[in-house]
């Protein structure tokens, strides 16, 4: 099977509140750029089906040379080619970046699977994977946690509320990926990471589309409570915490 | 401007369908509820011109039937502003269609404004951290975050109705199974929360008593999904279960901004956590930093006892 | 009675039989050893050279046994075991010369003082260490000593030999009324029993004549199982000994990256020809066990045993990859704490080759526990392992009047801070209390802030030598830019890095940890302590004690602070690790905990207060001896500056 993933790195998601700040734009201090989370879970994804199908995997990325993180474990992992849509970092219009993916697919020569992450951990739009196979008119499956191959389709199993939801898909596909158990990315292997920073990144150039959604205000948000600190040493402080869940209890929350 | 609401008819009496329809209302213009449905209904509670599309594999459908089916019932000319509750049905269908008809997607919105001609739309971006406005100049499929709308209280009318007829095939062999692992989170009054810090299965384990000492469902942060310990559906954040319990507990949590995103509307919630500093004393009411390991066997005895 | 001497191989004349199975014996003996060099000659060679340090040690070691004699009673005695043993091989030799050769050696005051009088002591030597051992192993069974059949044989075979041998001495000298016999002074005891017993002089000559050929063919049997069991170590530990690392294997080795044809240890032929004479040389003696904290709290892991599990493989299954005797469990299991190297009498070297092997399932196989990835991704992602932390690399330093160095300025004194230093809550005010103090001495002091990153340590111990290396090499050229004059750190595996395994890398800086610092400026009198009084307990970090030498500077400054300082049960070399070496900071150990274990340790002296001088040792600790119902846990630097600081403010 063909397959393009796409990959997305994003200023580390679990930067200490503060360390980026919003004032009106993205401010990112010395937060590094790491690869998204879901991202991730793509690859493996992508990893696996087509080391299942005995194919390879082209990994794809949007923005300006700090995506080269994300584009290098993608290498390590076992992609045969790598590529970046060359466009300046910031917001972008989901729907123009769904339109300059589908263009970068083309001039790659398409595909039988198209792979995402559930949501990029920069601007949370999670939408781009639907958005690229409504413009495509490709069937989509989201939530994807485990994939098999079986025989000419893929037997998909998907994060439904309450539960799980499996089924045999054949024919081109866009999906969507999620955390899960099966889609826990592996750890490259040292030989294929030297490999990987050796190998080329083809700098793809953007298609010209128009813009729709635009960046009218960014602000940091605020969330924080009064808390109360229970102090002592384990014994005294696990007393003062029983007597707060018995009293919980007993008033059932009214505090 | 015209505006349409898009939910299954099953959902209609729930909140999010109503919140969907309240912020309609509040837009004004054009208004539409485009319902699916498994079989026709004389009276629909709903707003603006309400058509109703059937087929029966919509009872439980499969993504590719519940595309197929809304794209039929939009038609050709596609509203502005296309309403959807956030939840499974946007997760399909709701980006897929906004590409289809060449428009925009936004998801988890929890403001709606109309400025000058132009539609914006206020998200959390950045995990939590920031909250961005985005100004729509062509149409949006907006996901509204639950909660953030005033509700609609629609009245019983007559729907138009429109079999959908023969839909193509979505997927083969399927099956759903129900995960009971996560099942309760949206009801629970009190969830017991388990992250990283707990550092092994068996640490994970041990908030299972402590749970049961409290009537309390058990949800885990992503990192102890990833980590095996728990499953998907227990996952609490921004991309799992977004729950509102009386009191939630967060045990071994650092309080990343995606996992407050999922836990924030709690009315009380106790942390406990090694690193005084740890983010989750910002979204707590009461913190406890303390290694849980050091506590638990004082607090389950005091509990049992 | 003419010179002093005796007949050779009196009363056994058909004794040139004896020819025959020494022939055999010498081509079993070389066989046996054959196989054994088969093994080690696929190991990698590796460099020998300078000779000087190598042959004190051997001297040291071997000769002296300084470290078998750390345990006096079974030290001195297998001290003197060696001891009968080569003289009594030199006595058998010198029989040799004069029958084989017809040299004049047996004979004369030699004769009397060497060949009577010291062989009978050393016999009696050898049967009185022989039987400590016995007793010891089957009488007080420590847990540490196998109690298997071979366990068995090999003393009570050699106490055999030895007795033997004295009866045929005795019978000899009974028979013949050997005017010199009071020099065998054991045997001549002997003999006066047999005349009190008025055993008659034929049956002398029959039951000597019987005896000694049992006695030959017993030895040589012996002789002969040398190279087939545990005893090989006669030979090989002085071997082992002598190819050690000079620096105790401290450093690890720099891997070759590009040109590794495998990344790591997975074949035997990966392993240095060190790695390999080693397995043969133990001595199965069990006290790197003993030692060892992972052992001691119930990890999958014995140092003894991974030795042995290697010897077994290299012996078996010599074309099998590693991986089929050593488990991952067990591998991962290890702080590379070095008391298991500390305590070897005949310095094997444990840490080099757990690290080996975890350089191959790391970094070719991808494996990695979790906690342990995770901390390693932090570094490759973040510059720190600490996953979660919510500092900055300055969040420490608010408000002190300190500042990062800027590029082209000069630098005096630099303070390297380490992760932990800038990212763990407890750790910052360690940072803190040592700037304060540093800057009481009018030090002019720079730290590197946002341009310093992890010195890649937890990297390499947990096998991940690539990452390790680019942090090294950045690090290093940082270091360069800033060209301080000295670099003043407050964690020990930072310490080794930027002292001594950096130097592979280009490194040549003047570092010291932040003990040797503060005691030089006391001994100075750059800062002054107030009287304290506090009754402390140092725990010696491994990093700072057994891999950089570091042992009297931090209790100097306690003393300084007026510190009552009282040592646990394992101090100096001998410590007990905290249990978060080898990258166990960053993973969850389930328990016992080794940090209980140690904290244990540390109660029990009754102090007030448990010093140290490392901030992983600092938070282990801290857990441990709070569990423990311990007192206060802080560095060196804190409770120095709790009495330098009222006398800042009474300066003014
Ligand atoms: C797009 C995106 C979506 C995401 N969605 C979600 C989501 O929906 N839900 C979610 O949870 N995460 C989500 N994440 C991941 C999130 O960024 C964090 O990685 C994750 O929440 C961290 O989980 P944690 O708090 O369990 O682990 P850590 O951040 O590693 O925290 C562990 C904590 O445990 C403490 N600790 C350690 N030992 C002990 C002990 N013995 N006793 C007490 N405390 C201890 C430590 O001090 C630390 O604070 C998302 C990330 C991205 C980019
Ligand atoms: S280095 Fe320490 S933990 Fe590792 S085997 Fe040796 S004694 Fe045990
Ligand atoms: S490795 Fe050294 S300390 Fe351990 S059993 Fe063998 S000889 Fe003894």
């Amino acid at each position: 099977m063909r397959i393009l993933c796409f990959v997305k790195a994003i200023l580390d998601p679990e930067a200490p509140p503060g360390a980026i700040r919003f004032p009106g734009k993205v401010e990112s201090g010395d937060v590094s750029t790491v690869l998204g989370p879901f991202e991730g879970n793509a690859l493996e994804l992508a990893l696996q089906i087509s080391e299942a199908s005995a194919g390879s995997f082209t990994a794809v990325a949007m923005g300006d040379g700090a995506q080269d993180v994300a584009l290098r474990k993608a290498l390590a992992l076992g992609a045969g080619r790598a590529a970046r849509i060359d466009v300046a970092t910031g917001f972008v219009d989901p729907l123009g970046a769904a339109r300059r993916l589908e263009a970068a697919a083309k001039e790659l020569g398409g595909a039988d699977v198209y792979i995402f992450g559930r949501q990029a951990g920069d601007w949370d739009m999670g939408v781009t994977a639907g958005l690229f196979a409504g413009l495509l008119d490709l069937p989509f499956v989201p939530l994807v946690q485990q994939a098999e191959v079986a025989g000419e389709g893929l037997r998909l199993r998907r994060e439904i509320p309450g539960g799980y939801e499996e089924s045999l898909r054949t024919g081109p596909i866009v999906l969507s990926v999620t955390n899960g158990p099966r889609t826990l990315m592996r750890l490259p292997k040292v030989k294929d990471v030297m490999l990987a920073n050796r190998k080329p990144i083809d700098v793809l150039k953007p298609a010209e589309v128009g813009e729709n959604l635009t960046l009218a205000e960014i602000a940091q948000a605020q969330v924080t409570r009064q808390s109360r600190m229970i102090t002592g040493d384990a014994a005294s402080q696990a007393a003062q915490l029983a007597a707060e869940l018995r009293r919980f209890l007993v008033t059932g929350g009214g505090n | 401007m015209r505006s349409a609401v898009l939910a299954r008819l099953l959902d209609l009496g729930e909140t999010p369908a109503r919140e969907a329809m309240g912020l309609m209302e509040a837009l004004g213009g054009e208004m539409r509820s485009l319902i699916l449905a498994s079989s026709a209904q004389d009276a629909v509670a709903a707003v603006g011109d309400v058509h109703l599309g059937v087929h029966p594999a919509l009872e439980d459908p499969d993504p590719e039937i519940a595309y197929l089916a809304a794209v039929r019932l939009i038609g050709d000319v596609p509203p502005d502003l296309l309403l959807l509750p956030e939840g499974p049905l946007f997760e399909m269908i709701g980006a897929r269609l906004a590409g289809h008809f060449g428009m925009s997607a936004v998801r988890d919105v929890d403001e709606v404004t109309a400025e000058s001609g132009a539609i914006v739309l206020r998200k959390g971006a950045y995990g939590g951290k920031a909250n961005v406005r985005l100004r729509a100049s062509g149409g949006v499929v907006a996901g509204l975050r639950a909660g953030a709308f005033p509700a609609a209280d629609p009245q019983p009318q007559t729907a138009s109705i429109e079999d959908l007829g023969p839909l193509a095939e979505g997927g083969k062999e399927r099956r759903t199974v129900r995960d009971t692992s996560g099942d309760d989170l949206g009801r629970a009054k009190v969830i017991v929360s388990g992250g990283r810090g707990l550092g092994s299965r068996e640490g994970y384990e041990s908030l299972r008593p402590f749970a049961s000492l409290l009537g309390a469902s058990l949800g885990a942060s992503r990192a102890a999904v990833d980590e095996g310990w728990a499953s998907p559906s227990q996952q609490v954040g921004i991309t799992g279960r977004k729950v509102a319990p009386e009191l939630y507990l967060a045990i071994g949590i650092s309080g990343a901004s995606q996992h407050l995103s999922g836990m924030s509307g709690s009315r009380t919630v106790i942390a406990v956590n090694r690193d005084e500093h740890a983010p989750i004393f910002e979204a707590a009411d009461i913190g406890l930093v303390a290694d849980w390991y050091q506590i638990w066997p004082h607090l389950q005895k005091a509990l049992e006892g | 009675m003419g010179i002093p001497h005796r007949v050779v191989y009196w009363n056994v004349p058909d004794h040139a039989w004896m020819y025959l199975p020494f022939a055999i014996l010498c081509i079993v003996f070389a066989y046996g050893v054959w196989r054994r060099w088969r093994v080690w000659a696929t190991g990698r060679r590796m460099p020998l050279r300078p000779w000087g340090p190598r042959l004190r040690r051997l001297l040291s070691h071997a000769g002296l046994q300084s470290r078998v004699v750390r345990r006096p009673l079974q030290g001195y005695a297998h001290l003197a075991l060696a001891v009968a043993f080569v003289l009594l091989f030199i006595g058998t030799v010198v029989v040799a010369l004069k029958a084989d050769f017809g040299l004049p050696v047996m004979q004369g005051a030699f004769y009397l003082w060497f060949e009577s009088a010291t062989l009978d002591a050393a016999g009696l030597a050898g049967i009185i260490a022989l039987a400590i051992f016995l007793v010891r192993r089957y009488a007080l069974r420590p847990s540490a000593l196998g109690r298997e059949l071979p366990d068995f044989l090999v003393p009570f075979t050699l106490l055999i030999i030895l007795i033997t041998g004295f009866l045929l001495q005795s019978l000899r000298i009974y028979a013949t009324h050997d005017p010199w016999g009071a020099y065998s002074f054991v045997s001549y005891g002997l003999s006066a029993l047999y005349a009190a017993w008025h055993l008659s002089t034929p049956a002398a000559l029959i039951i000597h004549r019987s005896l000694w050929w049992f006695h030959l063919l017993l030895a040589f049997s012996f002789l002969g199982a040398i190279p087939y069991s545990k005893l090989f170590h006669l030979f090989m530990a002085p071997v082992a000994i002598l190819l050690s690392d000079p620096d105790g294997a401290t450093k690890l080795e720099k891997l070759d990256l590009e040109h590794s044809e495998r990344l790591g240890a997975n074949m035997l032929t990966d392993f240095t020809v060190k790695d390999l004479i080693d397995l043969d040389a133990c001595t199965e003696c069990g006290r790197c066990e003993e030692a060892c904290p992972a052992f001691a709290s119930g990890k999958p892991l014995s140092p003894k045993r991974l030795i042995l599990d290697l010897r077994e493989h290299a012996h078996e299954r010599p074309l099998e990859p590693l991986t089929a005797a050593i488990k991952d469990e067990t591998l991962f299991a290890c702080t590379t704490c070095r008391a298991c190297m500390e305590a070897c009498p005949v310095d094997i070297e444990h840490v080099p080759k757990i690290v080996g092997m975890r350089r191959f399932r790391v970094m070719e196989e991808g494996e990695m526990p979790t906690g342990l990835a995770e901390a390693v991704q932090g570094i490759e992602e973040r510059g720190h392992p600490f996953r979660g932390a919510q500092a900055s690399r300055t969040t420490w330093m608010e408000g002190l009047p300190i500042r990062e160095w800027q590029p082209g300025e000069p630098c005096e004194t630099l303070l390297w801070v380490g992760c932990a230093g800038a990212f763990d809550p407890r750790a910052q005010k360690v940072a803190r209390a040592l700037t304060q103090l540093l800057l009481a001495m009018g030090e002019d002091l720079k730290v590197l802030g946002r341009r310093e990153s992890c010195t890649g340590d937890p990297a390499r111990r947990a096998g991940q030598e690539y990452l390790y290396q680019m942090q090294a090499e950045e690090n290093v050229k940082t270091l360069k830019d800033v060209a301080p004059r000295r670099i003043v750190t407050m964690c020990p595996h930072c310490l080794h890095q930027l002292r001594d395994e950096y130097r592979d890398f280009g490194a040549d800086f003047e570092v010291v940890h932040h003990s040797e610092y503060l005691q030089a400026a006391l001994v100075t009198g750059r800062i002054k302590a107030a009287a304290g009084g506090r009754r402390i307990t140092y725990h010696d970090p491994c990093y700072l004690g057994r891999y950089e030498g570091v042992f009297a500077a931090p209790r100097e400054v306690l003393k300084a602070a007026g510190g009552d300082v009282v040592e646990m049960a394992h101090h100096g070399p001998d410590s007990f690790c905290c249990g978060a070496g080898g990258g166990w900071a960053f993973r969850e150990e389930g328990v016992p905990r080794v940090n209980r274990l140690r904290a244990k340790e540390a109660v029990a002296t009754g102090a007030e207060v448990v010093a140290t001088g490392c901030p992983f040792c600092l938070s282990m600790m801290t857990d441990g001896v709070k569990a423990e119902g311990g007192g206060e846990v802080e560095d060196i630097a804190e409770i120095l500056w709790t009495q330098v600081a009222p006398e800042v403010t009474a300066r003014g």
